[in-house]
C-alpha cells in the first residue's frame, strides 16, 4: 500500500512532452468546446435516479451541532443551582452552631458529673451516719431501742426539723443513747 | 420535645450509672457494715426475746462490723486522699496550703485505721465483750472528737472546688452559644427572638448557680456549718441551664431544617 502511493505521487511528475503539447492546444483551439460544455447544462437526470438520491441524502444521520439551545440552557441552570446551593451550605453551617449541636452539650454533661457529685453529697451523709449507727449497736447492749424501722422514723423526722446533717446524726444519736 | 426528653433522660441514667460505678468500691464496703449491722440487730433482738446468751456468737458478730468499720473507714480516707491530688483549681496559696494540711491530717488517719485493725487482729482470741464494747466507745468517741470535723472540712472543701470547674465548663458553653445565637441573628433567621428568651433563662439559672457557689464559699471561710446543701442547690441549677441549652439545640435544628 505504501509502495502504491509512492508510486502514485511520481506521477505528478509526469509531464507531456513538448510536440504533445502543441498538439493538444491546436486542437482545443480548432474546436468549439465552449459550446459544446454549454451543451452539458440542460443535462437533467431522471426521475428514478432523484428520488433515490434524495432518499439517500434524507435517511443521513443529522449532524450534530457545537451550539446546542437545550445543553446550555441545561448547564446555565445546573451551574445556577451549584452557586446557590454552595453559597447556603456555605452560610448555613456555620450558623448552626457548632456549640448547640448535641454532641457538644452530651461531652459537657459527661465532663460536669452532675449526678456523681449529687450522689457523692448524699453518700457522704448517709456514710456517717451508718458507720455512727454501727458503733452504736457494738458499744450497746440493747436492741429493741435500735429497732431499724424506729431509727428510720426517727431519722426521717429529724431531718425534716433540722436544717444541717451533722446535727441529725448527733440528735439521733443522743435519742438512741437515752 | 418528646426527642429531646428521651435524649435528656439517657445522659442522666448515663451519669447516675457513672455515680454507681466512681462509688462503687466505698458503697461496697459501706453496704456491709449497712448488713453486718443489721445482722447485730437481728442478733440482740433474739437473745432479748429468748435470754438465751450465746456470747461467742455476739462477740464475733460485733468484731466483724468492727472490722467492717475500719474497713470502709480505710476506703473512705483513701478516696479523699486520691480526690485532694486530684484538685486542679486552686487558685491561690492559702487552698493550696490548706489542701496541703488535708493531706497530712488523711495519711494520718490511714495509719490510726490500720493500726486500729493490726491490733483488733491481735486481739481477737482473747478479747471479752465488754472490752470489745470499750473499744468501739473509744474509737466512736475519737471518730467524732477528730475526724467527722476534719472529714465535713475536707468533703465540704472537694466540694466547693469541683463545683468551681463545673460553674466554669457551664459559663464557657454559655459564651460559646451567645456567640452562635449572634450569629443567627445576624443572618436575620426567623426564630432568633425565642432562642434569646431561652438563652435569657440560661443567664438567669447560670447566675444563680454561681451565686449559690459563691455563697459556700462564703460560708467556708467564715462558718463551720456544712456548705453541702448549697452545692447541691448549685448543681441542680447547672443541670436546669444545660436542660435549657439542650432545648434550644432541638429549636434551632428545627430552624434550620
Amino acid at each position: 500500500m505504501e509502495n502504491l502511493i509512492i508510486k502514485l505521487k511520481k506521477f505528478k511528475e509526469i509531464q507531456p512532452d513538448w510536440e504533445y503539447s502543441q498538439h493538444s492546444k491546436r486542437v482545443i483551439l480548432a474546436t468549439p468546446l465552449i459550446e459544446k460544455l454549454k451543451i452539458f447544462r440542460g443535462i437533467v437526470p431522471d426521475v428514478v435516479f432523484s428520488r433515490n438520491c434524495r432518499l439517500a441524502i434524507l435517511s443521513q444521520p443529522e449532524k450534530i451541532s457545537l451550539w446546542n439551545w437545550r445543553l446550555a440552557l441545561t448547564m446555565a441552570g445546573l451551574l445556577m443551582v451549584l452557586i446557590t446551593g454552595g453559597w447556603l451550605n456555605y452560610s448555613r453551617p456555620n450558623l448552626v452552631a457548632i456549640n448547640l449541636n448535641t454532641q457538644a452539650l452530651e461531652g459537657d454533661l459527661q465532663n460536669l458529673n452532675i449526678n456523681i457529685q449529687l450522689a457523692k453529697i448524699e453518700y457522704y451523709q448517709q456514710s456517717q451516719e451508718t458507720v455512727s449507727l454501727a458503733l452504736q449497736e457494738i458499744s450497746e447492749n440493747q436492741a429493741n431501742h435500735l429497732d431499724s424501722s424506729i431509727l428510720e422514723s426517727e431519722k426521717n423526722q429529724l431531718k425534716e426539723n433540722s436544717a444541717s446533717p451533722g446535727e441529725n446524726i448527733d440528735d439521733l444519736l443522743n435519742q438512741i443513747l437515752l | 420535645m418528646k426527642k429531646f426528653s428521651t435524649y435528656l433522660i439517657f445522659v442522666f441514667i448515663f451519669n447516675l450509672a457513672a455515680a454507681n460505678w466512681v462509688l462503687a468500691d466505698s458503697s461496697t464496703t459501706l453496704q456491709a457494715v449497712q448488713e453486718d449491722t443489721q445482722n447485730l440487730i437481728n442478733i440482740k433482738d433474739q437473745e432479748n426475746t429468748t435470754s438465751t446468751l450465746d456470747k461467742k456468737t455476739e462477740i464475733a458478730v460485733r468484731l466483724e462490723v468492727f472490722n467492717k468499720v475500719l474497713d470502709f473507714s480505710l476506703n473512705e480516707t483513701q478516696d479523699i486522699i486520691s480526690q485532694l491530688n486530684n484538685l486542679n483549681n486552686l487558685a491561690t496559696s492559702s487552698k493550696s496550703d490548706l489542701r496541703n494540711q488535708l493531706l497530712d491530717k488523711f495519711q494520718g488517719f490511714v495509719e490510726f485505721y490500720s493500726e486500729q485493725k493490726a491490733n483488733l487482729a491481735s486481739t481477737t482470741t482473747e478479747i471479752d465483750l465488754a472490752g470489745l464494747k470499750k473499744l468501739a466507745q473509744d474509737f466512736k468517741d475519737w471518730r467524732a472528737q477528730n475526724y467527722l470535723p476534719i472529714f465535713e472540712t475536707a468533703t465540704d472543701f472537694l466540694l466547693l472546688n469541683q463545683q468551681k470547674t463545673i460553674l466554669g465548663i457551664a459559663e464557657k458553653r454559655y459564651q460559646k452559644i451567645s456567640s452562635d445565637i449572634y450569629k443567627l441573628k445576624k443572618a436575620n433567621l426567623t426564630g432568633t427572638d425565642r432562642l434569646e428568651n431561652y438563652l435569657n433563662q440560661a443567664d438567669i439559672s447560670l447566675k444563680e448557680a454561681k451565686g449559690l457557689w459563691q455563697k459556700a464559699e462564703d460560708e467556708f471561710s467564715t462558718s463551720t456549718s456544712s456548705i453541702k446543701g448549697l452545692i447541691s442547690d448549685s448543681l441542680n441549677k447547672i443541670k436546669e441551664t444545660y436542660q435549657i441549652f439542650i432545648e434550644m439545640s432541638n429549636f434551632v435544628k428545627k430552624l434550620l431544617k
